[in-house]
């Protein structure tokens, strides 16, 4: 059974009459890459900020390493690493100059702090950008400093807060593969993100968050199970009529079936082998059948049914 | 932990393009001015240099001549005398050529046209040289070697009533400039103790969030950034001293390590001032900066800095605010260095400048002491 690294209880954090985190419980299990998705004002950096003991909150209990967190566990803080939102680095510094002063805030010894550097500067691919000062460089490569700046130190338990906000495909590829590569280290990862098919990509377990609460939590797979449509199901058919439809929807599991242009759409809650029972009813039905698809719901769908479709932000 | 804050905190400070204009080139521009428009200007209005005067001959009185001869000599001599005829001397004295015309008959008379210093000079020398005629004539008679040294103690004694000065420091008025803008340097210490405050406050700037995260004691973090905040400051205070007394080479009227002294306590006084105020309020670090810049500013306008008068006025009418303004504080202690010559007022003034410094250093550490943050 796998340590758990992070225990959130009940946490409540209010901003006068607004309720930023409502009770939210979570449990972050070793070796996790945990996603943390949730509309904007959902209260994901909130709960990010109360984790680390930068914000003041209400009520709950929050625990790191089994150990009650706060402002001067330093045990426990130097085996946290942050990647932030705003990139956080000096201007006037250098990369390895930041990377290093960083890195220094948590490893005393010169020698091996040299050797994470390296790592780090190798690790983001920063090697040739090593003596230029932050506005030298380009968004990705800012966003990487931010990144090795944050990891340097070889922490335990790593956040990061939307990394990849602004930054162009192929840099968003290359920071999700060394967060991947960072979790095969043997870091457990929490990770936020507005960006669905990054969490799908790397995240082993996700929680989504709308209005301060914890909507549901789980493996993707749990969570495509939550959702009304787990699995659409497209048949192209020359002769079938309408007839059939109902005779579909008596399927186990179906709960919409439609017939247009030749093309049947089956929509099915849950349940497995639902593609074999309707081919199988077709075949008896002496109907010719076509091109078959299955869909299965995206984490998109999923968040979008659970949070709702209403635009976020509005005054 | 604490040299690695200090080192490179120490290192980004330093390479900011804001401390560079604002703490290095800045003064140095600035003292430029200031030496080439206004210390000149003293010696031109100010100093003393030889009165012009017109001696008209109706009978001669060779003791007279000997004793204008002997009083018109040298680089420090006490008339610039010409021998006219009377017409001549006239006509000079109403183009304001000479200040004034001394008749010899053999008695001395004088004739002036309006009054000022050399008047008065020449009639201060007219009735000494009457009153003492005698003792010069008998010297003349007995002891003729003896007439330079009468002669010399004779317009010695002139001299001293023109030109005795108040204090053995430098007078120009204009140094006072000097000190405003060595003054300066050190209240723009408040955009190096913003900086600070700002990067190790959570709620202020997300540098400040990542160092708060770190696992080291904020106050170690806040007595690094201060230490090397302190120290570049007084490193910027310095160049410019050394600019103006080794560069330059005006005279401060002031020993250069009590200068040296002044401007480094100066220094840490505008750091411990800008550490507070970054603490307060929730403004942009480049808001900050700004209205740092333009109340140190706005601080050394009240000490004089733009307007030598402003400080007169402050002096009168907000007589409280003109001892705790922190850049009149340091013109103060410059000038009393420089005037008094005594360090009973200096000391007054240094210790205000140390209470300033810890007082802001204090409320500084009072505003960042929280653990945790109400919203970041």
């Amino acid at each position: 059974m796998p340590e758990t690294i992070v225990k959130i209880d009940k946490l409540v954090k209010r901003y006068k009459e607004l309720v930023a985190v409502d009770h939210l419980s979570l449990e972050i299990k070793e070796g996790e890459v945990f996603g943390l998705l949730g509309p904007n004002g959902s209260g994901k950096t909130t709960t990010i900020n109360c984790l680390l003991s930068l914000l003041s909150f209400d009520k709950g209990d929050i625990s790191i390493f089994g150990k009650p967190m706060s402002p001067t566990a330093y045990d426990i803080k130097s085996n946290i690493g942050v990647v932030m939102q705003n990139v956080a680095v000096f201007e006037e510094l250098t990369v390895r100059e930041n990377i290093d002063y960083f890195c220094g805030l948590y490893i005393k010894d010169k020698e091996k702090r040299r050797k994470l550097v390296n790592e780090a500067i190798a690790f983001t691919g920063l090697e040739e950008f090593e003596k230029f000062h932050p506005k030298k460089l380009s968004g990705g490569l800012l966003r990487r400093l931010n990144i090795a700046c944050g990891i340097a130190h070889k922490p335990r338990l790593i956040i990061f807060d939307e990394p990849t906000v602004a930054v162009d495909p192929q840099s968003r590829n290359k920071i999700l593969e060394g967060i991947i590569e960072l979790n095969k280290q043997g870091a457990t990862v929490i990770y936020t993100s507005h960006y669905m098919e990054e969490v799908e990509q790397i995240c082993s377990k996700i929680a989504i968050m709308d209005k301060g609460r914890l909507i549901t939590q789980g493996t993707l797979d749990e969570l495509r199970s939550n959702v009304t449509c787990s699995e659409k199901i497209t048949v192209g058919v020359r002769d079938a009529d309408e007839s059939i439809l109902d005779e579909i929807r008596e399927l186990d599991h179906v709960f919409e079936a439609t017939l247009e242009n030749g093309e049947l759409v089956v929509k099915c809650s849950g349940g497995k082998h639902n593609v074999v029972r309707l081919l199988t009813l077709l075949q008896e039905q002496n109907i010719h059948i076509g091109k078959v698809t299955s869909e299965q719901p995206t984490l998109n769908t999923v968040f979008l049914e659970l949070t709702g479709k209403e635009l976020r932000d509005k005054n | 932990m604490f040299f690695h804050y200090f080192k490179y905190y120490t290192l980004s400070t330093l390479r900011q393009k804001s401390v560079i204009f604002w703490l290095m080139v800045f003064p140095i521009i600035l003292g430029t001015f200031f030496h080439a428009v206004l210390i000149g200007v003293y010696d031109k209005q100010v100093k003393f240099s030889s009165i012009p005067v017109s001696v008209v001959v109706k009978t001669e009185n060779p003791n007279f001549r000997t004793v204008m001869d002997q009083v018109s000599e040298g680089d420090d001599a006490l008339f610039e005398t010409s021998y006219d005829s009377e017409e001549d001397a006239k006509e000079k004295l109403t183009n304001d050529t000479v200040k004034g015309i001394l008749y010899v008959d053999p008695k001395l008379s004088l004739t002036v046209n309006s009054s000022g210093i050399g008047q008065t000079v020449i009639k201060s020398f007219v009735e000494r040289y009457s009153t003492t005629e005698a003792v010069i004539t008998k010297t003349a008679m007995e002891d003729p070697m003896n007439i330079p040294k009468v002669t010399a103690a004779f317009s010695d004694d002139l001299k001293a009533n023109i030109s005795k000065p108040l204090s053995d420091g430098n007078l120009n008025t204009y140094m006072t400039y000097m000190y405003n803008l060595l003054a300066m340097v050190c209240v723009l210490g408040t955009t190096v103790g913003i900086y600070i405050a700002m990067n190790n406050e959570a709620n202020l700037s997300a540098l400040g969030m990542r160092n708060c995260l770190a696992p080291s004691s904020k106050l170690i973090k806040n007595f690094a950034g201060l230490a090397s905040g302190c120290a570049v400051q007084t490193v910027c205070a310095l160049i410019a001293l050394v600019y103006i007394v080794f560069v330059l080479r005006d005279d401060l009227g002031v020993s250069f390590p009590m200068a040296a002294l002044t401007v480094t306590v100066g220094s840490w006084m505008g750091v411990a001032m800008g550490f507070f105020f970054g603490t307060i309020g929730k403004f942009s670090e480049a808001a900050r900066a700004g209205l740092s810049i333009a109340f140190s500013m706005l601080l050394c306008f009240l000490s004089g800095l733009m307007l030598g008068g402003m400080k007169i006025i402050c002096m009168e009418k907000v007589p409280f605010f003109n001892n705790i303004n922190p850049a009149a504080v340091i013109c103060d202690a410059l000038y009393v260095l420089n005037v008094d010559r005594s360090y009973d007022r200096y000391l007054v003034k240094l210790f205000t400048m140390l209470a300033i410094t810890v007082l802001f250093t204090l409320l500084g550490f009072i505003t960042t002491r929280r653990k945790r943050y109400e919203s970041v």
